[in-house]
């Protein structure tokens, strides 16, 4: 089987769907890194929040359609609460407390998930809309995951046009440039950081309600993809779309193909990249500062 | 227009500036010259908020802003044009300023995009280019004319002719030139001594983190000694 033509296909589908979700995952990890020099370990713990409150969501209502919308806004909310009470404050304290608080939300979040959804890994349904597969070339493949790539590719094209058509984009690139500069210029640094860091939230979450579906729902998802993520940030270069979603196709790829390809080092090889990078390219694949 | 008064600031426990006092009159172009490490960027840098000032005032038009945030302090009316520039690299010319003309300060709309590429022609052909794809010269226009879109009250300049070539440099002091004549008032930081003391209409020399001496550019380029007390010409 593994000779034929439909089995590469499936196996690069697949790993394009898994490079959308990381897509997802760490634009908004990238750009918050890039703009506020700030870590956020908690990024994954918010994508795991995402996708529990789409669970409940789509529990109440019975329609994955209620998660969907509700798991973006539900950890938007969550964001600017752990930005107004604790990240505003930590602006300043430099990385090491940075890293110490965000890491330390990151079992808060656990316990939380723990105390309200439990240990057990729960299951959403895919939406009817895209219940099962979708025939093309001969070859089957789950009409969800097709919509994850189409989802991941639209979010792209709606992140690249705010980037570098409209003003609040060009904002956000002087920030990342220069940001005592950009305040030089009447900007407002700190409302820019802070609209920014919600969508970030707002897309991990995202990324919870579409990996719930396909992944299922469980306290520590969101440290499993925490280093995939960490990986793609540092891969792409902080703080560029591009460079998430290179970094996001390149791991993604690498760890799908390489578990079938290879299996016995399929581990190894994200990590063999990431140092080639780190060696090569210190400052990633495509840097937002140049 | 622009006021400090009994300035004292610096870098965490390395006080730089004590006891800095100086006013930038409507109008008029006042020259801030010093040694190497005298601390006039250090001053420009607090006076735009961007280094926390431990005592003294700053004002504008009588109106404290002392201790606000840049942003605050770009848009009631002053802008800055760094030693550095500050180009937005990943931003094309017309984008870094388009910018800056998003600040609308109270007062007159004088500048607009069309007079800023007529000022300065050479941006014009440049556009579309990035902010990293600049000459040295050009760059300097595009930060004075991004500071000119934001229809300042003060101009504040710190050495707008480091590391250009005179010919630029005399291009530059011409378009200051025209700018002093059109009335605008500007606080210029410079180690360039001849640029500084014909574009100024006053002169402050800093010192042991102090206002040295203050007075006329014709009066002190006469004065040799105190010229090599405190300048080292």
């Amino acid at each position: 089987m593994t000779d034929t033509m439909a089995f590469w296909i499936v196996q690069g589908l697949h790993g394009l769907q898994f490079s959308m979700l990381l897509f997802l995952l760490s634009v908004g990890l990238t750009v918050i890194f890039g703009l506020l020099h700030f870590v956020n370990l908690a990024h994954g713990a918010l994508y795991a929040l995402g996708a529990f409150v789409s669970f409940s969501a789509v529990k109440l209502t019975g329609s994955y359609w209620a998660g969907f919308l509700l798991a973006p806004v539900a950890v938007a909310i969550a964001g600017m609460l752990l930005y107004l009470g604790l990240i505003k404050r930590m602006r300043n304290a430099g990385p090491m407390n940075q890293v110490l608080i965000t890491f330390g939300l990151i079992f808060v979040f656990l316990d939380i998930f723990r105390i309200f959804w439990g240990d057990i890994a729960l299951g959403v349904e895919e939406p009817a809309l895209f219940s099962g597969p979708i025939e093309f070339w001969g070859i089957k493949y789950s009409a969800y995951r097709l919509f994850v790539i189409g989802l991941g590719i639209f979010v792209l094209g709606v992140l690249h046009l705010i980037l570098s058509r409209t003003q609040i984009g060009a904002m956000i690139r002087a920030g990342v440039d220069n940001e005592h500069m950009a305040a030089c210029l009447g900007i407002n640094v700190e409302k820019v950081f802070f609209i920014v860091f919600c969508v970030g939230c707002a897309l991990a979450g995202l990324a919870g309600a579409v990996a719930a579906p396909i992944l299922s729902v469980y306290p520590g998802m969101g440290t499993e993809i925490l280093i995939p993520a960490l990986i793609v940030v540092v891969i792409g270069g902080l703080g560029s779309l591009k460079g998430a979603m290179a970094g996001s196709l390149l791991v993604g790829f690498i760890q799908t193909f390489g578990a079938v390809i290879a299996p016995q080092i399929a581990s190894v090889l994200v990590y063999v990249l990431l140092a080639g990078v780190l060696i090569f390219r210190p400052a990633g694949l495509f840097p937002a500062r140049s | 227009m622009l006021e400090v008064r009994d300035l004292h600031t610096g870098y965490g426990e390395t006080r730089v500036i004590h006891g800095l006092d100086f006013n930038v009159e409507q109008g008029r172009v006042l020259g801030i010259l010093g040694r190497n490490g005298a601390g006039k960027t250090t001053t420009l840098k607090s006076v735009m908020g961007l280094i926390g000032i431990t005592k003294g005032s700053v004002k504008l038009d009588g109106q404290e802003i002392t201790g606000q945030a840049p942003y605050h302090i770009a848009r009631s009316g002053i802008a800055f044009v760094p030693e550095t520039r500050d180009i937005f690299a990943s931003l094309t010319v017309l984008e870094n300023l388009e910018l800056a003309a998003r600040v609308t300060p109270v007062g007159a709309r004088d500048w607009t995009l069309e007079r800023v590429l007529d000022f300065f022609p050479r941006l014009g052909e440049r556009l579309q280019n990035g902010g990293n794809q600049l000459s040295g010269g050009e760059q300097q226009m595009l930060a004075i004319g991004r500071a000119l879109l934001m229809n300042p009250r003060v101009l504040v300049l710190d050495e707008p002719t480091e590391g250009l070539a005179p010919i630029i440099i005399k291009q530059i002091h011409d378009k200051l030139m025209d700018l002093k004549r059109d009335g605008l008032t500007m606080l210029l930081v410079e180690q360039n001594f001849g640029f500084a003391t014909s574009l100024a209409d006053d002169i402050c020399i800093i010192g042991r983190g102090t206002a040295a001496w203050k007075g006329d550019p014709a009066e002190l380029r006469k004065d040799h000694d105190l010229q090599s007390q405190w300048l080292g010409v």
